[in-house]
């Protein structure tokens, strides 16, 4: 017989729990396995696809951990891209070998990060979101006085590419194991950060900022790791980016890429890092890969260009769509079907439901503990209003 | 008690496989470029173009002019009885993700040669290094690349730098020699044509001319309306602009205003007939590479043959000539185009385009952007037509050399 | 003092536009709490559509003028109704992200429309020629839109200030809940601000257009209309037309004295100054609580 209790069953939550042990390793050899596919199959600018979308994935992870997780609406942190890139150009430029400019460009996000964080201390919600969009104008505006005062530099510098003594397709083959172990860290260190004491903290500043202190959280210690850490993983990004192309240009660092990443997040989800990853996917390789798809599906009926600007205007409708009707972004899905997952399993048996100290009052959808946290944590970002 | 740990790690395996199911799916779906038709007996000629993005405009009509010439030299024939097949367009997307993904996908076809114009080739500098295809675009990610004793022998970069005013040009608006003149460059603030003005300058100034640099950050009539007044100011002998589509009109009008009178001389590739009678300035001058009568003529009608669209505003003179380099670099291959083969023709004979270009190209072994005839066009006060100018100039290349970075 | 003039003059024209933007802006703020990113584009339509039509035909423009104003207002209600209003509730930074991507929908449909062209609008009713006031040339034109576009945004603060139905606008603004206590149809004033913002962007639109180029860059103009209406106080409509003018002159002053390309990084300068200095601006409340 179906249960219709709404107290999980104690099997349900086994059920959950196992899922959730082997959640992060079985996400991390679903990425190496996807890495080892794409560089066996596709075609090497395919694989250069992958490469970039490698790469995004890192800001987009960065991104939605600042935003969602700890609430810190930062939309021009994207700036960060530019300041990883442009640190490793000058770093190169003053005589330093090669992983030595990564780690300046990553040393010197990470600080420039901080007083970001510092300055975000004065400001709430709005405030913040537009002044950072201030300083993302700035920060390229200082990077193209750079760029203009070196001679020759005048179009963008050129960057050595890694592996270029490799042919071609072994060089992208590289660069996408790299990035994958990379990545691979990212998530891992995201993963514990939202998980532990400062993920409960973050959450709770987000949410209840003004009650936070009152709780013991260390809201100016938490604030500004969660800068640090997002604006670093950022610049690292920015830095690798640089090497992978070939060149680093100011003109690049447009107010539409920083919405892009925006986008990446949103249509994940906000605070979830798979989510972040599929949003990276989608956002870097859906123009691309739907062009191409749409005009071969429609044929001699529409000129590339217009298959081109199809695809954006079709990605746009996407983000809109996403945010009216699937704000808890595309990761979402995912939730479901572990919840589905874990009710069926749960479902078997009914018991007698044990004394349980979160409370007498369960809702019917509810599906577990520390899911039904979630769902509520989820919930109150999205109540969350400018003005708090 | 709930426990508040680990609930990322469910969500996290079903929605990574998921999320990997879909990117290997979309990533396979996407092919990239069209499969190439027959493999012997065409040349295959890659079209790498920015279709999208803010570079799309310059990249559509060079496109459309290369697909028509391409169409109408094969209905005449092809390239001695061999016909050109045309890969792509591959999209560019004027970003250098979009770029090196575009360039990766013709490479991997094995192109004969790859013509196009693209932003952002600064980013795709090692990539075109490595493939060494014959290549023909219209930006010099360095430009020792096109000029000068490092010149790359499979890169060659038509009307690069053409937005350089060459002293003939000048000497023939302004009837005479430019020593002691005094000349206004009105040029934008980006990076990449600063080399374009600070060759004028030199060019210029090594003719006895004196010259004073405005630059624009925007297109504004608060910003031209700042320099025209300062330009008047100065009064100079003559003004040399670097400014295309609308934007030519209102700095004209700006400095008409402010009480400017003498000429003012603008290099724009793209510029039509009906584009010059509206500015409406006698004192206006235009020079290109490519004829105005070249589109109505010659371009429109093959493309009309070819199906292909060309809007009011486009001048796909440009890719139409591109179209000709790369036929007359095919000359020379034979039966397949080996390493060498379409440079040494390139260099050894010009290349033609008539009733588009004003005269052939040249090229020597130092200089792959080229020895071109430019002509220059007004409005005519008493006609109220737009005329060309006394003769058309010889432009060469290799007069910049000295002035590279 | 002819730099002063170009700089008062050709600033004024930035004002007006950026005050009729600001004003747009601020009430679809009160409206929604959002800060609409879209408004470029709100712009851009009408003055597309104008210059188009203007190249392709030719004849008295004013009818196409009218029609396309209204087609932005639609457009800008249909926004709203479509996918704002589903939104109420939801964290606010998801509404921004709906904006930003209205805004690039916009574009992208803009761009298939009207291709790569550059188009330059006129309108034959402005007196042409031009006119010399303390050593500087400036064109009729230019004034005459200057002053239109002061008076438009002047009458509309006017009217919320001062007739009944601004004070609908201004209490539906303040409290939802109280004001539809109190018999105004909350609903009603926000659609009505949201075709009004549309409203003012084209009537901006058109006016910048006129004077300037019609190409897909117009739309960063808007961009530059948020200093403005942080200076003046986010939830000011006064505050957005006062903000508008001293930000649109103090570019015109910057354009001529210290250079174009500063004008953009000392624009959001200004802006983060304000933001730390005084968030609130000239006229807003403050509304954030300090912990």
């Amino acid at each position: 017989m179906t249960t219709t209790t709404a107290s999980p069953t104690s099997r349900e939550r086994t059920t959950r729990r196992r899922i959730t042990f082997i959640g992060l390793p079985l996400g991390l050899l679903a990425l190496a396995v996807s890495t080892l596919v794409a560089t066996q199959v596709f075609s090497i600018a395919n694989v250069f696809l992958y490469d970039s979308i490698l790469l995004a994935a890192m800001g987009s992870i960065a991104l939605t951990v600042l935003i969602g997780t700890a609430g810190q609406v930062s939309i021009g942190n994207s700036a960060f891209l530019a300041v990883g890139a442009f640190t490793s150009v000058w770093a190169t430029r003053a005589g330093m070998p090669t992983p030595v400019d990564i780690v300046l460009a990553l040393v010197v996000s990470v600080l420039l990060g901080v007083i970001v964080g510092l300055a975000g201390l004065r400001m709430r919600g709005l405030e913040f979101a537009l002044a950072t969009l201030a300083a993302f104008f700035i920060v390229v505006f200082l990077a193209h006085e750079y760029q203009k005062g070196v001679d020759g530099a005048e179009g963008g510098f050129t960057v050595e590419t890694w592996f270029s003594t490799q042919p071609l397709e072994d060089a992208q083959t590289s660069w996408a194991w790299l990035l994958t172990g990379v990545l691979a860290v990212i998530v891992i260190g995201a993963h514990r950060l939202t998980g532990s004491k400062n993920g409960r903290a973050m959450r709770m500043i987000r949410d209840h900022e003004i009650a936070a202190p009152a709780l013991g959280i260390p809201v100016l210690r938490t604030k500004l790791v969660v800068f640090a850490l997002s604006s670093g993983v950022l610049g690292l990004q920015g830095a690798l980016t640089g090497h992978l192309i070939g060149s680093v240009a100011s003109e690049t660092f447009t107010l539409t890429l920083a919405i892009q990443y925006l986008a990446m997040v949103v249509i994940g989800g906000l605070g979830s890092i798979t989510g972040a990853v599929i949003g990276a996917a989608v956002v870097v390789g859906l123009p691309m890969v739907a062009s191409t798809y749409l005009s071969d599906a429609l044929g001699g009926a529409v000129t590339a260009t217009e298959a081109a600007q199809l695809a954006g205007i079709a990605y746009m409708a996407l983000v809109i769509g996403i945010v009216v009707f699937a704000p808890k972004g595309l990761a979402s899905f995912g939730r479901h079907i572990v919840d589905a997952t874990s009710r069926f399993h749960g479902s078997r048996r009914t018991r007698p439901a044990p004394v349980d100290a979160a409370g007498p009052h369960r809702e019917r959808t509810s599906s577990g503990g520390a899911a039904e946290v979630a769902h509520q944590e989820e919930d109150s970002l999205l109540k969350k209003r400018w003005n708090q | 008690m709930t426990t508040h740990s680990k609930k990322r790690g469910p969500r996290r395996l079903a929605a990574v496989s998921l999320a990997v199911a879909g990117a290997l799916t979309l990533s396979a779906c996407g092919g990239g470029g069209d499969d190439s038709g027959e493999a012997s007996g065409s040349f295959k000629l890659a079209i790498v173009s920015d279709l999208t993005g803010p570079n799309a405009p310059a990249g559509t009509n060079v496109t459309t002019g290369i697909e028509a010439y391409v169409h109408d030299l094969n209905e005449k024939g092809g390239v001695d009885g061999k016909k050109i097949e045309i890969l792509g367009p591959f999209d560019g997307q004027s970003t250098p993700v979009g770029t090196g993904t575009a360039l990766r996908s013709a490479i991997a076809e094995q192109p004969d040669a790859m013509v196009g114009t693209l932003a952002q080739t600064a980013s795709v500098k090692s990539l075109l290094e490595s493939a060494k295809i014959p290549t023909v675009i219209n930006s010099v990610p360095d430009n020792a690349w096109a000029l000068g004793d490092a010149v790359k022998p499979w890169y060659f970069a038509p009307i690069a730098h053409f937005g350089v005013r060459f002293p003939p040009g000048l000497e023939e608006v302004l009837g005479g020699s430019l020593d002691g003149k005094r000349i206004a460059v009105a040029s934008l603030d980006l990076a990449p044509i600063q080399l374009t003005y600070r060759a004028t300058k030199n060019l210029l100034e090594s003719k006895g001319a004196t010259v004073d640099e405005y630059r624009t950050v925007a297109i504004d009539q608060v910003s031209f309306a700042s320099e025209a007044a300062a330009i008047a100011g100065d009064k100079p002998d003559a003004v040399v602009l670097g400014l295309v589509g609308a934007a030519p009109k209102q700095l004209v009008q700006e400095l008409t205003q402010a009480g400017y009178t003498g000429p003012i001389i603008n290099w724009e590739p793209a510029a039509s007939r009906e584009g010059v009678e509206s500015v409406g300035a006698p004192n206006y001058y235009v020079q290109r590479g490519t004829s105005l009568d070249g589109v109505e003529k010659v371009i429109a009608p093959a493309a009309k043959a070819a199906g292909l669209k060309i809007s009011a505003q486009a001048d796909p003179s440009q890719g139409w000539v591109m179209g000709a380099i790369a036929a007359a670099g095919f000359a020379g291959c034979g039966e397949a185009c080996d390493d060498g083969d379409f440079s040494t023709s390139l260099q050894s004979t010009p290349v033609e385009a008539p009733g588009v270009l004003f005269g052939p190209i040249t090229y020597t072994d130092r200089d792959h952007q080229g020895t071109w005839l430019v002509g220059t066009y007004h409005l005519n006060p008493d006609s109220k037509e737009v005329d060309q100018v006394g003769e058309p100039f010889s432009a060469t290349s290799e007069d910049i050399i000295p002035y590279l970075p | 003092m002819r730099d002063v003039m170009v700089s008062l003059l050709g600033g004024g024209l930035l004002g007006g536009t950026y005050a009729l933007i600001g004003i747009g802006l601020v009430l679809v703020f009160r409206a929604t709490s959002t800060l609409n990113f879209a408004h470029g584009q709100l712009m851009l339509i009408p003055a597309f559509c104008v210059a188009r039509w203007q190249a392709t035909h030719d004849g008295s423009t004013i009818l196409v003028i009218i029609a396309a104003v209204v087609l932005t207002a639609l457009i800008s209600a249909a926004f709203y109704a479509l996918v704002l209003r589903r939104m109420t509730g939801r964290p606010l930074f998801l509404a921004l992200i709906a904006t930003f991507a209205m805004a690039g929908l916009l574009d992208g449909v803009l761009a298939m429309l009207f291709g790569p062209d550059q188009y330059s609008l006129q309108l034959s009713a402005l007196p042409s020629g031009s006119v010399s006031i303390a050593g500087a040339t400036l064109s009729k034109a230019s004034l005459v839109l200057t002053t239109l576009t002061v008076v438009l945004a002047v009458s509309v603060v006017a009217l919320v200030r001062l007739t009944p139905l601004g004070l609908k606008v201004r209490a539906a603004g303040q409290d939802a809940l109280l004001a539809s206590q109190g018999g105004i149809n909350v609903g009603r004033v926000y659609i009505g601000s949201w075709i009004a913002a549309g409203v003012l962007a084209a009537v901006a639109g058109i006016a910048y257009g006129s004077q300037n180029l019609v190409t897909p860059s117009m739309a960063t103009v808007a961009l530059a209309a948020f200093p403005a209406i942080l200076l003046g106080g986010l939830d000011s409509i006064e505050g957005a037309l006062v903000g508008g003018l001293i930000i649109g002159v103090a570019q015109g002053f910057i354009a001529t004295y210290v250079g174009g390309q500063y004008l953009n990084v000392a624009t959001y300068g200004l802006l983060l100054a304000v933001l730390f200095v005084r968030p609130q601006g000239l006229f807003g409340t403050r509304e954030t609580v300090r912990a």
